[in-house]
């Protein structure tokens, strides 16, 4: 067997309460299939979502991270994305330049009639995490 | 007129006149070519100051703990003035209660030569100020960002390796912490225990995210003064990450930081137009 099919990863998914979360619950009501592998964690909202979140998840081993929230504009709390995103953009462009694979940390915008698309997102990133293989970098050894 | 004597001349009058109660400087120190951060709260004392290539912390840094008798004079070279202005603008200080003098600086030495920090400088003349000690100095042209283009330049692998040899000489004494002006939380992330998000020993792993932890909180907040690095014993190259933030809040979000006062801060803003190029595409 093929070490990609061998390893099954795990991936966190930080999902905003009003939208991603809603939208991973209408994947599951309208029978949608994905991957087994995600984890999710709900929050407030993406703006919620401390860099701290996403450290301490790679220091313990974690193969994959998504953080998803309400597309730019749709926040509940109007503006807490636009918050996240720049606080992400910042996250994510230091994790790549210190040598964090690129896929390894992802963000995206699910709304909540979107089950169809996060079905789509969680099978898109479980394949990305699998061509990574598991997770050497940060994850903390005792 | 030398630099030392017109500082001198400017804190003996502010202290004799009563207008600030105390001036932060540099003084001579006890060892050949090191100065020391020095404190006069008396016209006599106020001969002792000095300013010159020697004197590598950030003065800006005792701003928040000092001890407060009426207003605080300070000396500022152009790193320190913005450090000064960031600090203003955080609310951690009033404007009336600093009294600047402005000092054009031609940048600090270590290990006789030019510290890293000042051959990339282009900001050696103080931005605020309420008086200067000198004529103010010609800015370079130079391209801040050549050593961070060239480390994009090299595979993930070879970055990873890199940072991992440079955190790995960290003995967490916190030294870069205690330099840096814009490091002022009561408690910091890495002391906190409840929650205690990382552990506080030389793991590797721990010491990596206090590093990128580091480099995250100085976001938008850095002027690449250079005192963080200047005072780290174990000479790891802090300012490899700070560098990386300053240019993308510059491309990303158009701010430098410690410039002006009525500009927002770029993580305590958004706009609705903001780059989204990192996000995963469908």
């Amino acid at each position: 067997m093929s070490r990609e099919t061998d390893f099954n990863p795990k991936i966190l998914a930080f999902l905003c309460n009003w939208c991603s979360y809603a939208g991973a619950d209408l994947a599951g009501i309208s029978r949608l299939q994905y991957p087994a592998n995600v984890r999710v964690i709900r929050v407030p909202c993406s703006g919620r979502v401390d860099p701290f979140y996403i450290l301490k998840a790679l220091q313990q081993g974690v193969d994959g991270i998504l953080v998803s929230g309400c597309h730019p504009g749709d926040c509940h709390y109007l503006s807490g994305n636009y918050v996240a995103r720049r606080r992400f953009a910042l996250l994510k462009k230091l994790l790549d330049y210190v040598g964090i694979e690129d896929k390894r940390v992802q963000f995206t915008w699910v709304s909540a009639a979107e089950g169809e698309r996060y079905s789509q997102v969680i099978k898109g990133i479980t394949e990305d995490i699998k061509k990574l293989g598991p997770a050497k970098r940060l994850v903390k050894k005792f | 007129m030398n630099i030392n004597n017109s500082i001198q001349e400017k804190a003996k009058e502010l202290l004799a006149k009563n207008s600030v109660g105390v001036v932060v400087g540099f003084s001579k120190g006890t060892i050949n070519n090191k100065s020391t951060p020095f404190f006069a709260r008396t016209p006599v004392e106020a001969e002792k100051l000095i300013c010159d290539s020697n004197c590598t912390q950030n003065l800006a840094t005792y701003l928040h703990t000092i001890e407060r008798k009426g207003k605080i004079g300070i000396l500022a070279r152009g790193c320190e003035a913005r450090s000064v202005l960031t600090l203003i603008k955080e609310k951690q200080l009033n404007r009336e209660d600093v009294y600047i003098i402005g000092i054009p600086c031609q940048g600090v030495a270590e290990n006789g030569e030019l510290h890293s920090s000042c051959k990339i400088c282009t900001s050696k003349n103080p931005v605020i100020y309420d008086d200067l000690a000198s004529e103010k100095v010609e800015d370079q042209e130079v391209d801040r960002f050549e050593e961070v283009n060239l480390f994009e330049g090299q595979s993930s692998d070879e970055r990873w390796s890199f940072f991992e040899n440079e955190v790995s000489k960290c003995i967490r004494c916190y030294a870069c912490r205690n330099a840096c002006p814009s490091c002022y939380c009561p408690s910091c992330f890495v002391d906190q225990s409840q929650p205690s998000w990382f552990g506080k020993t030389n793991n590797l792993s721990d010491t990596s995210v206090f590093h990128i932890v580091r480099a995250l909180h100085m976001a938008g907040r850095c002027v690449d003064c250079g005192a963080c690095s200047r005072s780290c014993p174990m000479g790891v190259n802090l300012r490899k990450l700070t560098l990386k933030m300053e240019k993308e809040v510059l491309e990303r979000f158009n701010y430098t930081t410690g410039m002006n006062l009525e500009e927002a801060a770029p993580l305590a803003s958004f706009s609705a137009e903001d780059n989204e190029d990192y996000m995963r595409e469908e």
